[in-house]
C-alpha cells in the first residue's frame, strides 16, 4: 500500500518535473492562474476528505478489514450475535484511531495557518508601494522584500539588496541542515535597481524550468530590455532559508507554495515498523489459522449433525426450517455454520490490540520519552523527541549501533588547541583523550588550569603558551615564520565577520567550525580579521612593528573540496605589492607540494610531522599551513588567464579548476601546523561502556583519518585494550601499490580486493575458535570497506563484523554509511543509526531506528530520524530505560492480549461443542463484545504504559538487563507458546470446573433451582474476567496506584455492569434482565466458584513462575531481588543507583572471569589460549613470567608516554624542562636502529601492515580517502619515498608493560615511566600484509623478523604482485560498490552536499 | 516525601520568571519521570512457600465445609422413559406414545422409590432430561422475551420462527411464540407415599408455586391468556398447553413453564417441577404415577424423575467440595515440591553472580 502511494507520489512528481517551462511576468499584477499560489497545506485531510481517507488508512491494517468483514457478516441471518454488538467495538476502535489522526492533522492545520498568515512586504504595482501581505496571498511574479532574519516566503529570483555588490547572506538550515551562511548574488543587471526602479520594473520576463526538487540547480533566463540574461542558481533564494546579515533583499517570486523546492523535497516522515509488530502479525496469522480450524471443526460437525441427527430432534422443528438448518442441504449448512463460527470465534483475534498498542506507544513516546528529564539538555534547551511512536519497543532490542563521529560522539565545537610553528610545538593543554588514556594507565595528568591561561580562553580558543601569547612571540624562535603563520590564519579562509568590529564582540560566520577556530586563533594571537569585502580582507596586525590595519587584496580563492583536501588564497598585500599564496590543508597534500629547494622546509618537515603525529594521537584535528611567494609576471600573464578560462568553462569545470589550481599550489614553504580539538561530548565514554555492557555492538562510521578515528575510539572507550583489534586496509599493501605505480588500475583493484578478502578470511580464522569472552574489534578504512562491501565479500565481512564488539570504519562516504547500515540491517540485526548531519541521513533512514542529534547543527538528520536526542550520552537512557521498558511493556501487553483472547475464545469454542456446534454461546452477546473493549481493555494498556520490572536506575546500573531484549526473550516463540499454553490449560480448568461443577442438573441454592444457561454463562464469564486479572497480578512487577485502579476497577465495572444492565429495559438486557441480582448473586455457589476457579487456574502458573525464578532466574528477577535487598537495607535505590557511575557497577564480565585485576585497566589481555593462532607468536619466555601480558597497546598511550617526556609543559616535568625542545628530547631518545633524521615524512609512509599502532598508524592516517586517492592518480603515490617496513624511530615504539624475561632480542632502554620500566624496541619486520592482529602488535615487535613472517595472517597477505594504482574499474565484482550501479550514483549525488568539506 | 533528586522543580529567581516559562525543560512529574511510588512484591522463597500454604489453608477448610454440605442433601432418582412404555426399542416406544397420545390412561405408568434417608421438607421434585439440546442456537433464540412479558404491540417476533404463526398463517400469531414454548415439557407426576413401606398410601401434594425465580414471576412473564399456543396436542411430540392442570393458565401463573423457558446450558438438565412440603422418612416408599407424554424417543433421549433436598449450598453435589480440597491439597503439594526443588538447587537471594551477564563463560 505504502509502496503504491510512493509510486503515485513519484509519478506526480515526475509529472510536474516534466512540466513545461514557465514564463513569469514580473510585477504586472496579473498572475498566471496555472501557477500554484503561496498558500501551503501540510495536512493529510480536509474536512471533506477526512472520513474516506482516514478510513482508508485504517484499513491498511489487516485486522480492521477482518473485523469489518465480521461486522458485515453479522448483518446476515447466520450471525449468532446481534449486529450492533460487532459494530459497536469496530466503530469505537476505528473512531479512536481516526480521532487521533484528526487531532494530529488539526495541529498541522494550525501550524499551516500560522505560516500562511505570516506577513511579508509585497510591491503593489497599482499603488506603487510596498504593502504588507500574508504569505498565502503572495503570487508568482510578485516582488517581495525580505528583511533581516526573515524567512523567504517563496522561491525568489534575487533582484537586489542594499549592498553595493547586490549580495546577501542566507542560512539554509531548514533546507539542508547546514548552518553556515551562503552568499547569494543578484544578477548584475538588476542589482543596482532602486525601489523606484523596481516599481517600473515591469518589462522583465522570466523564463525558467518548471518546478522541481533539485535544490542546487536552476536553469532560466531573464528577458530584460530585449536582452536574454542567464540566471545562475546563485541568484535563487529558496523558501525555507533565512536572510542573514543583510538588511533587505528584494526578489521576484518564481515558484510559490507547493511548487517551491522545499515542498518538492518534502519527504514523508519515515514509516518503519518494529520487529515486534511483525511478530504480532505472525501471531495474528496463527490466530487466524486457529480460527479457521475452529470454524472447520464447527461447521463440519454441525453440518453432519444437522444432516444425521436434527430430524429426530423434533423440538427444533427440523422439517420447517430455514436453509441454514436444513438437513437436506448439508453443503449450505456447512457454509452458513462456517460464517456463524467465523463471527463467533472472532474473539480469538483481539480487536482492540492495535488501538491499544497505538495508545500505549503514544503515551510512551509523548509521555515518557519526550518528557524525560534525564534526556533534557539544559545548555541547548532541548528535550528528547520521539518523532514516531512506532519504534519504542524496537529501542529495547538494538544489537548494533552505527554512529557518526563528528558532532555525534564529539561536540563539533572546535577549539584551537595546539600548534607547531617552524618546527616548535606550542600549547600545553591536555586533551580528554590523553586524560582518558592516562587514567587507564593509572597515572593522573596535572591538568589544572594555569591562572595566566584563563584570560586568553574564549570560544573556539583553548590554547596557552607563554612563548606565543601577547607580544612574547616577537622573541620566539623564528618570529618571521610565526608572523606568517598568524597572517595565514587571519587571511586564508572564507569566514565572514559579523557584528561590531572589536575583538570582543565580533562574530564569525564560517563554513565549518574549524575555520572559525583558526580565525579566532589568529585574533587571539594579535591578527584580528574584522572586515571582508568581495575583494579584500582587512586584518589588524599586532607585530613588532606596532599595530596596523593591513588590507589584503584577495585575488583568488581556491576552494576546499574533499579531493583537493586543501584551500588556498592568493593575496596581494596592498602596501608591499607582493603576491602571496597561502595554502592550508591535509599534511599529505601539503608535504607533496613543498619546495624541495627551500632550506627551512627540510629542517621543519620532520619535526612538524612528528608534532602532527603527536597531535593526531591526542585526538586533535591537524592542518598543515604553508605559503609561497608568487612571481607576479607569471601570475598575471600565465596563471590568471588560465584560471579565468577554467573558472568560466562550461564543461568539466571542476576538473579544470583543480588542474589549474595544481599549477600554482607548488613550491610551498612550510609554516607549521595547527591542532584543533573537537571535544568528546560529555559522558560519551561512560555511555559507550554502558552500551557495550548492554551487549550492543558499536560501529563508528567516520570520515576521519584512521589514526584519529582509532584514538577517538580509545578515548571514548569504544576500543579497549582488552580487545583483539584487527585492521583492514589496502594502503600499504605492497603489491597493490606496485600495481598502482605501474599504472595498472585494474590489477591494483583486483589485488586490493583480494587483499581485503584475505584479511577478512584471516580474521575469520582467528575468531573461529574463540569463545564469547574474546572481544574483537575491527578497524577498516573507506577504501577497504568498499571492497568489503562488494557482493562476494560482504557476507564474510558482516560475519566478522558482527562478532566484534566494536567496528571503526574510517574515511567513509555517506553512501558507504548507508550501505554498511543496510548490510547489518539485512542480516536481521536490529540496527540503530545515530548522526547529526546531512551526511548521516542515508544511514539514519536505512537503519531500523534512526536517531538524530538535535539542538546543534542542522535539522536534516533530525528530520529524517525517528528519535532526536541532544547528546550521544542520552542513548543510554533512550535504550536502557525507555527502550527496555517499552519492549517489555509492549511484549507483555501483546502477549496478555493474545492470552486473554485465546482463553476467552476457546471457552466459546468448547461450549459450542456441548450444543452440537450449533453456534450458540453461553454468554450474552453484549458483554461478550465488551470483553475486549471494556472489561479487559484498561489493564493491558496500563501494563503497556506503567509496568516496570525494575526501577529505571537499576536498568542503567545493570546494563546487561538490556540483553533480554536483544535476545527477544519476552516475545520469542517460547514466550508466546507459554502464554498461549497457559491460556489453554486455564481454559480447560475453567470449562471443567464450570461445566462439571455447575452443570444444568446441579442445584445451586436452597430454593432448589438448578443452574440455567445464562446463569452459568455469567459465572463462567466472571471467572474468566477474574482469572485474566489474576494473571496480570502475577506477571506485574510493580504496583502503582494506576495498576490498582485498572485491575480492581475493571473487575468492579464488570459487576456494576451486571447489576446496572440487569435493570435496563428487557428489550436491551434480554437474558441479563434481573439476572445477576435475582438469580446469580443469591447463589452461594457462584461466589465459591469465583474464589476457587481463578485460584485453581493460577496455581500452576504461579508454581511454574516461582520455580523457574528459583531454579534459573532471569536477569531482571535477580535485579529485582537486589533492588529489594537495597531497599531492605534502608538504602534508597534511587540514590544508590543514581550516584554511582553506571559503568563501575556491576563487575564486568571480564572481572567475573578473571577476578579483580582486570578492573585496573592496565593493559589487560585475555589469558593465554594455546589454540589461538596468534598466541602462538608469544615466546615461551613471555608466558613464563606468568604476568598478564600487555596486549594491544593503545597508540595514544604510546605517544602520550613520549609526549610526557618531550613536552616541557606536561605533567610533573613541566618545571624541570621548560626550555627543552621537543625535538631534542625525542632525538636523545632515539634508538639505535633508526635515527630521527632518517625518518621519512611519517604521514606519507605506507602503513606497514596498516597497523594502527605505533608508527603504522600514522602511515595509514596520511593516506587520503578512497575517493580522493582514486582521483588523485598515480602522481601522488609516485612522490612517496619508498619505505620498507616501519620507518619509525624506535624511541617512539610503545613502551612495553612488564618486560618479558625470556626476551632479549630487543634493545631496552630506561624509561621514566613507572608503568613501563623497560620499553623494548625492534624494527618492524618488513611485511606488507594488510591485516594486522593488533594485540600482537607489541608482541610482534619483540619477535625476530622471521617469526614475524610466519604469522599466517601477514603471510597470506603478502601478495607479491606488481601493479599500479587503484582506480574506478569497470569490473563490477571488484569495483567499490559506489561505482556499482547508477542508482547508487544517484544516491551519491543526493549526498553530494554532505560530502562537501565542512567537517574536515 | 521526594527521594533525592526528585524534588519538584525549584522556582527560578523571581526576575527570570518569564524565561522560566519559555524553557522546554520537561516538568518534574512522577508520572512522566516514571517514578510513581510502587509496591514491588519480590517474593523470597519463604514467601512463596507461605503463599502456597496459605492458599491451602484457606481452600481446604472451605472444601471440607462444602463437601459436608454437598453430601448432606438426599437425592432419589429414577429413570422411567424405558420402562414406562412397552416396546423393545425407542422406535416402538415412540409409535406407542404417538398412538396413545389422546389416552392418558395408556400413557400412565407407576414406579416405586424407596426413601433411603430422611428427607426433610421441602423436597424438590425435578424431571431430568438427557439429550435435549435446549442450548441449540436455533432453539435458544426462538423466543420473544417481550411477548412473554406481556408486550403486545410493536413486537418483533421473527426470531420465534418457525413457531411464530400457527400453521404459517400470518394472522395467527402464536403467543407465547417460539420453539421453546412450543416444546414445553408435558409429563406430569403424582406421588403416593407409603410410610415405612407398609402403611396406608397417602397422596403427597406437589406444589407448583415457588418453584420459579421470583424475578421471572415478577418481571419476565405477564398474566395473559395464551393465543394460538399448542391448541391441540401434536401426537408426534410433547408440547403442553398452558392450562390450570399443567401448572397455570397464563405464563405468569405457570411456574413450570417459566422454568422450562429458562433454557439449560447442557443437553442433560433438570428442571424444578414441584415442591413436596412434607418430610419424608427413611424407609418410606413412594409410588410415583407418571403421565408419560413427552416424546424423547425419537432422539433417544432419557427422562428421569428426581426427588431431592437442599442445604444452604444447594443440592447434593460433592464436586465443589472436592474441587476445593483438590486445589487446596495441590497447593500444599506444590509447597513441598517447591521446597524440595529449592533445597536441591539453592540460590542466594539477590546475588549478582546469578546474573547471566555476570556468569562466567557463557557457552553458546
Amino acid at each position: 500500500m505504502g509502496k503504491l502511494r510512493d509510486k503515485l507520489r513519484k509519478a506526480g512528481k515526475g509529472h510536474s518535473d516534466e512540466q513545461e517551462k514557465r514564463v513569469i511576468n514580473i510585477n504586472t499584477g496579473h498572475h498566471d492562474r496555472h501557477y500554484a499560489g503561496n498558500e501551503t497545506s501540510t495536512t493529510k485531510y480536509s474536512v471533506w476528505t477526512f472520513l474516506p481517507k482516514a478510513l482508508f488508512e485504517q484499513y491498511r491494517r489487516v485486522a480492521n478489514i477482518y473485523f469489518t468483514i465480521v461486522a458485515a457478516l453479522s448483518l446476515t441471518p447466520y450471525s449468532p450475535v446481534r449486529a450492533w454488538t460487532t459494530w459497536t467495538p469496530l466503530i469505537i476502535v476505528l473512531g479512536v484511531a481516526m480521532l487521533k489522526e484528526g487531532i494530529e492533522d488539526y495541529k498541522r492545520y494550525k501550524l499551516d495557518k500560522e505560516i500562511n498568515n505570516r506577513q511579508v512586504q509585497v510591491l503593489d504595482p497599482e499603488q506603487s508601494e510596498y504593502v504588507e501581505k500574508s504569505w498565502k496571498d503572495v503570487k508568482v511574479g510578485d516582488i517581495v522584500v525580505v528583511t533581516k532574519d526573515q524567512q523567504f516566503p517563496a522561491d525568489l529570483l534575487f533582484l537586489t539588496s542594499e549592498t553595493e555588490e547586490g549580495t546577501c547572506y542566507i542560512e539554509t538550515m531548514n533546507l539542508d541542515g547546514e548552518t553556515n551562511l551562503k552568499i547569494k548574488k543578484a544578477p548584475d543587471e538588476t542589482k543596482d535597481l532602486s525601489q523606484l526602479d523596481l516599481i517600473k520594473f515591469r518589462e522583465a520576463t522570466i523564463e525558467c524550468e518548471g518546478p522541481n526538487a533539485r535544490l542546487y540547480q536552476f536553469t532560466g533566463n531573464m528577458l530584460l530590455d530585449g536582452k536574454t540574461l542567464p540566471i545562475s542558481p546563485a541568484a535563487i533564494l529558496l523558501r525555507g532559508c533565512n536572510l542573514r546579515n543583510t538588511a533587505k533583499a528584494v526578489g521576484a517570486v518564481i515558484y510559490a507554495g507547493h511548487e517551491t523546492k522545499i515542498f518538492k523535497n518534502a519527504a514523508p516522515a519515515p514509516s518503519k515498523r518494529s520487529h515486534l509488530e511483525r511478530i504480532v502479525d505472525k501471531i495474528i496469522f496463527f490466530m487466524f489459522g486457529l480460527l479457521f480450524a475452529f470454524c472447520l471443526v464447527t461447521s463440519i460437525y454441525f453440518s453432519q449433525w444437522t444432516k444425521n441427527k436434527s430430524l429426530q430432534n423434533w423440538y427444533l422443528d427440523p422439517t420447517d426450517t430455514e436453509k441454514e438448518y436444513s438437513p437436506d442441504n448439508p453443503g449450505f449448512v456447512w457454509f452458513a455454520s462456517f460464517i456463524t463460527a467465523f463471527i463467533l470465534y472472532g474473539y480469538l483475534i483481539p480487536i482492540s490490540l492495535y488501538v491499544s498498542m497505538e495508545l500505549v506507544k503514544i503515551a510512551q513516546s509523548m509521555g515518557f520519552i519526550n518528557k524525560d528529564r534525564d534526556m533534557y539538555h539544559a545548555e541547548t534547551d532541548t528535550p528528547a523527541l520521539a518523532r514516531t511512536s512506532n519504534l519504542n519497543e524496537e529501542l529495547g532490542m538494538v544489537n548494533t549501533i552505527l554512529s557518526d563521529k563528528t558532532g555525534t560522539l564529539t561536540r563539533n565545537v572546535m577549539e584551537f588547541f595546539k600548534c607547531s610553528i617552524a618546527g616548535v610545538a606550542y600549547g600545553a593543554g591536555i586533551t580528554e583523550i590523553e586524560k582518558a588514556n592516562a587514567l587507564r594507565k593509572g597515572t593522573v595528568l596535572d591538568d589544572r588550569e594555569r591562572p595566566e591561561a584563563v584570560k586568553w580562553r574564549e570560544r573556539f580558543f583553548n590554547f596557552y603558551d607563554e612563548r606565543l601569547m601577547g607580544d612574547a612571540w616577537f622573541t620566539a624562535k623564528d618570529p618571521e615564520t610565526v608572523e606568517m603563520f598568524f597572517r595565514l590564519l587571519a587571511v586564508c579562509h572564507t569566514v565572514i565577520p559579523d557584528g561590531p568590529t572589536n575583538p570582543e564582540e565580533i562574530k564569525y560566520e564560517a563554513e565549518s567550525p574549524d575555520e572559525a577556530a583558526l580565525v579566532v586563533a589568529a585574533k587571539c594571537f594579535g591578527f584580528f580579521f574584522f572586515k571582508r569585502t568581495n575583494t579584500t580582507v582587512t586584518v589588524r596586525e599586532n607585530t613588532a612593528r606596532g599595530v596596523n590595519d593591513v588590507e589584503y587584496e584577495v585575488l583568488n580563492v581556491l576552494e576546499f573540496n574533499s579531493t583537493r583536501k586543501r584551500m588556498s588564497v592568493i593575496i596581494k598585500e596592498k602596501s608591499s605589492d607582493k603576491l602571496l599564496l597561502f595554502t592550508k590543508g591535509a599534511d599529505t597534500v601539503i608535504y607533496e607540494r613543498l619546495d624541495p629547494g627551500y632550506a627551512p622546509n627540510a629542517a621543519m618537515k620532520e619535526s612538524t610531522s612528528r608534532h602532527m603525529e603527536d597531535f593526531g594521537a591526542a585526538g586533535l584535528r591537524t592542518l598543515c599551513l604553508s605559503y609561497a611567494e608568487l612571481d607576479k609576471d607569471w601570475y598575471n600573464n600565465t596563471w590568471q588567464p588560465e584560471w579565468v578560462a577554467a573558472k568560466t568553462s562550461l564543461q568539466d569545470r571542476d576538473v579544470k579548476v583543480s588542474e589549474v589550481s595544481e599549477k600554482i599550489e607548488k613550491n610551498l614553504r612550510l609554516l607549521g601546523c595547527t591542532a584543533i580539538e573537537d571535544k568528546l561530548q560529555d559522558g560519551v565514554p561512560e555511555c559507550i561502556r554502558t552500551l557495550a555492557m548492554a551487549g550492543i555492538r558499536i560501529w563508528v562510521l567516520t570520515g576521519d583519518k584512521m589514526e584519529t578515528a582509532i584514538n577517538i575510539a580509545f578515548a571514548c572507550s569504544l576500543l579497549t585494550e582488552a580487545m583483539h583489534q584487527f585492521t583492514i586496509s589496502v594502503y600499504g599493501v605492497k603489491a597493490v601499490e606496485d600495481a598502482e605505480e605501474a599504472g595498472d588500475k585494474e590489477l591494483a583493484e583486483r589485488l586490493a580486493h583480494e587483499a581485503v578478502g584475505k584479511s577478512i578470511a584471516t580474521i575469520k580464522a582467528a575468531m573461529e575458535d574463540k569463545d564469547e569472552r574474546h572481544q574483537f574489534a575491527i578497524v577498516i578504512d573507506g577504501k577497504a570497506l568498499s571492497y568489503a562491501l562488494s557482493k562476494d565479500l560482504n557476507q564474510d565481512f558482516l560475519a566478522v563484523g558482527l562478532r566484534c564488539k566494536a567496528v571503526v570504519c574510517c574515511r567513509v562516504s555517506p553512501l558507504q554509511k548507508a550501505q554498511v547500515t543496510t548490510l547489518v540491517r539485512n542480516h536481521g540485526d536490529t540496527t540503530l543509526a545515530i548522526g547529526d548531519g546531512a551526511n548521516d541521513v542515508g544511514m539514519i533512514q536505512s537503519a531500523h531506528i534512526g536517531v538524530g542529534i538535535s539542538g546543534q547543527e542542522g535539522m536534516q538528520a533530525v528530520m529524517s530520524a525517528d528519535f532526536a536526542i541532544a547528546q550521544f550520552r542520552f542513548l543510554t537512557t533512550l535504550l536502557l530505560v525507555h527502550g527496555r521498558y517499552s519492549y517489555k511493556r509492549i511484549s507483555r501487553m501483546v502477549l496478555f492480549f493474545f492470552y486473554k483472547n485465546m482463553l476467552f475464545g476457546t471457552t466459546i469454542f468448547v461450549f459450542n461443542g456441548f450444543n452440537a456446534f450449533s453456534g450458540q454461546f453461553i454468554y450474552n452477546d453484549f458483554y461478550m463484545t465488551l470483553f475486549n473493549v471494556v472489561f479487559t481493555a484498561l489493564t493491558p494498556v496500563v501494563i503497556g504504559i506503567f509496568d516496570r520490572d525494575v526501577d529505571k536506575q537499576m536498568g542503567l546500573k545493570y546494563p546487561g538487563l538490556y540483553m533480554q531484549g536483544q535476545r527477544n526473550e519476552y516475545f520469542n516463540f517460547k514466550a508466546i507458546a507459554l502464554w498461549l499454553l497457559s491460556s489453554m490449560y486455564q481454559c480447560a480448568i475453567i470449562m471443567v470446573f464450570v461445566l462439571v461443577g455447575c452443570n444444568s442438573t446441579e442445584v445451586d441454592r436452597e430454593s432448589g433451582n438448578p443452574y440455567t444457561m445464562w446463569q452459568t454463562g455469567v459465572l463462567m464469564y466472571t471467572v474468566v474476567v477474574i482469572t485474566v486479572h489474576m494473571q496480570v497480578c502475577q506477571v506485574l512487577d510493580q504496583w502503582t496506584w494506576v495498576h490498582h485502579l485498572s485491575i480492581w476497577l475493571s473487575q468492579i465495572v464488570w459487576f456494576l455492569y451486571l447489576i446496572v444492565y440487569g435493570y435496563f429495559p428487557l428489550f436491551f438486557s434480554s437474558d441479563l434482565y434481573h439476572l445477576f441480582t435475582n438469580i446469580v448473586a443469591p447463589s452461594p455457589q457462584f461466589w465459591w466458584y469465583c474464589l476457587l476457579v481463578p485460584c485453581a487456574c493460577q496455581l500452576p502458573d504461579f508454581f511454574f513462575r516461582m520455580t523457574k525464578k528459583q531454579i534459573s532466574p532471569e536477569d531482571h528477577h535477580v535485579v529485582q531481588e537486589i533492588q529489594k535487598k537495597l531497599k531492605r537495607a534502608g538504602k534508597d535505590v534511587v540514590s544508590e543507583a543514581g550516584q554511582s557511575p553506571v559503568y563501575q557497577q556491576p563487575p564486568s564480565v571480564l572481572a567475573a572471569i578473571f577476578g579483580e585485576q582486570t578492573t585496573k585497566n592496565t593493559g589487560f589481555v585475555p589469558p593465554y589460549d594455546p589454540r589461538s593462532k596468534f598466541y602462538g607468536l608469544v615466546s615461551s619466555g613471555a608466558r613464563a613470567t606468568g604476568k598478564i601480558e600487555t596486549g594491544a597497546r593503545n597508540p595514544v598511550l604510546t605517544h602520550l608516554d613520549q609526549e610526557l617526556t618531550d613536552n616541557p609543559y606536561r605533567g610533573k616535568k613541566k618545571s624541570a624542562l621548560p626550555a627543552l625542545s621537543p625535538k631534542g628530547a625525542s632525538g636523545s631518545k632515539a634508538g639505535p636502529s633508526a635515527s630521527g633524521s632518517s625518518l621519512p615524512p611519517v604521514s606519507e609512509g605506507p602503513a606497514n601492515g596498516a597497523s594502527p599502532t605505533g608508527a603504522g598508524a600514522m602511515g595509514v592516517a596520511g593516506v587520503p580517502s578512497s575517493a580522493a586517492s582514486l582521483l588523485a592518480g598515480p602522481t601522488k603515490v609516485g612522490t612517496l619515498p619508498p619505505v620498507n617496513g616501519a620507518g619509525k624511530p624506535p624511541g617512539r615504539l610503545p613502551p612495553m608493560g612488564p618486560p618479558p624475561s625470556g626476551l632479549s632480542g630487543g634493545d631496552t632502554m630506561p624509561s621514566n615511566n613507572s608503568d613501563a620500566p623497560a620499553p623494548t624496541s625492534i624494527p618492524m619486520a618488513p611485511a606488507s600484509g594488510s591485516a594486522s592482529l593488533a594485540p600482537s602488535s607489541s608482541l610482534r615487535n619483540r619477535l625476530p623478523p622471521l617469526q614475524q613472517a610466519n604469522n599466517p595472517a601477514l603471510q597470506a597477505l603478502t601478495a607479491p604482485a606488481p601493479g599500479a594504482i587503484a582506480s574506478p574499474s569497470t569490473d563490477s565484482r571488484l569495483a567499490p560498490p559506489e561505482n556499482a550501479n547508477a542508482q547508487e550514483q544517484e544516491i551519491l549525488a543526493t549526498y553530494a552536499n554532505a560530502i562537501k568539506p565542512t567537517k574536515h | 516525601m521526594f527521594p533525592p533528586g526528585e524534588e519538584p522543580p525549584k522556582d527560578g529567581p523571581p526576575g527570570e520568571a518569564g524565561l522560566e516559562k519559555k524553557t522546554k525543560e520537561p516538568a518534574n512529574k512522577r508520572i512522566t519521570q516514571q517514578t510513581l511510588p510502587a509496591c514491588k512484591p519480590v517474593l523470597e522463597p519463604v514467601w512463596v512457600v507461605f503463599i502456597f500454604l496459605a492458599i491451602g489453608v484457606v481452600l481446604v477448610p472451605i472444601g471440607a465445609v462444602c463437601l459436608y454440605y454437598g453430601l448432606k442433601p438426599v437425592e432419589l432418582s429414577v429413570r422411567y422413559d424405558q420402562v414406562c412404555v412397552p416396546g423393545g426399542n425407542n422406535r416402538a416406544r415412540e409409535s406407542y406414545i404417538i398412538q396413545n397420545a389422546a389416552d392418558d390412561a395408556n400413557l400412565t405408568c407407576t414406579m416405586t422409590l424407596e426413601v433411603s434417608d430422611d428427607m426433610p421438607a421441602p423436597v424438590y421434585v425435578y424431571y431430568e432430561l438427557n439429550g435435549v439440546y435446549q442450548n441449540h442456537r436455533r432453539y435458544v433464540k426462538s423466543r420473544s422475551d417481550m411477548q412473554l412479558a406481556g408486550e403486545t404491540s410493536g413486537l418483533a417476533t421473527n426470531l420465534c420462527d418457525p413457531q411464530e404463526y400457527l400453521n404459517g398463517n400470518n394472522s395467527l400469531l402464536i403467543n407465547p411464540c417460539g420453539l421453546i414454548a412450543w416444546s414445553f415439557f408435558n409429563d406430569t407426576y403424582e406421588v403416593l407415599r407409603v410410610p415405612n413401606g407398609s402403611g396406608p398410601a397417602a397422596n403427597l401434594s406437589i406444589s407448583d408455586t415457588g418453584i420459579a425465580f421470583s424475578s421471572d414471576v415478577k418481571y419476565r412473564f405477564a398474566n395473559y391468556t395464551p393465543e394460538n399456543f399448542n391448541p391441540t396436542l401434536d401426537s408426534n411430540r410433547g408440547g403442553a398447553n398452558l392450562t390450570a392442570a399443567s401448572g397455570g393458565a397464563t405464563p405468569q401463573e405457570n411456574e413450570r413453564f417459566m422454568n422450562w423457558m429458562r433454557v439449560a446450558a447442557l443437553p442433560r438438565f433438570r428442571k424444578l417441577w414441584g415442591i413436596i412440603h412434607t418430610d419424608l422418612k427413611a424407609g418410606d416408599k413412594l409410588n410415583i404415577t407418571i403421565y408419560n407424554r413427552y416424546n424423547t424417543y425419537s432422539f433417544d433421549g432419557q427422562k428421569s424423575f428426581v426427588l431431592g433436598t437442599t442445604t444452604w449450598l444447594g443440592g447434593k453435589n460433592p464436586f465443589l467440595g472436592i474441587a476445593y480440597l483438590v486445589t487446596g491439597g495441590l497447593s500444599f503439594v506444590l509447597a513441598v515440591v517447591y521446597m524440595v526443588l529449592r533445597l536441591y538447587k539453592p540460590r542466594k537471594f539477590g546475588d549478582p553472580a546469578a546474573l547471566s551477564f555476570n556468569r562466567p563463560a557463557a557457552p553458546s
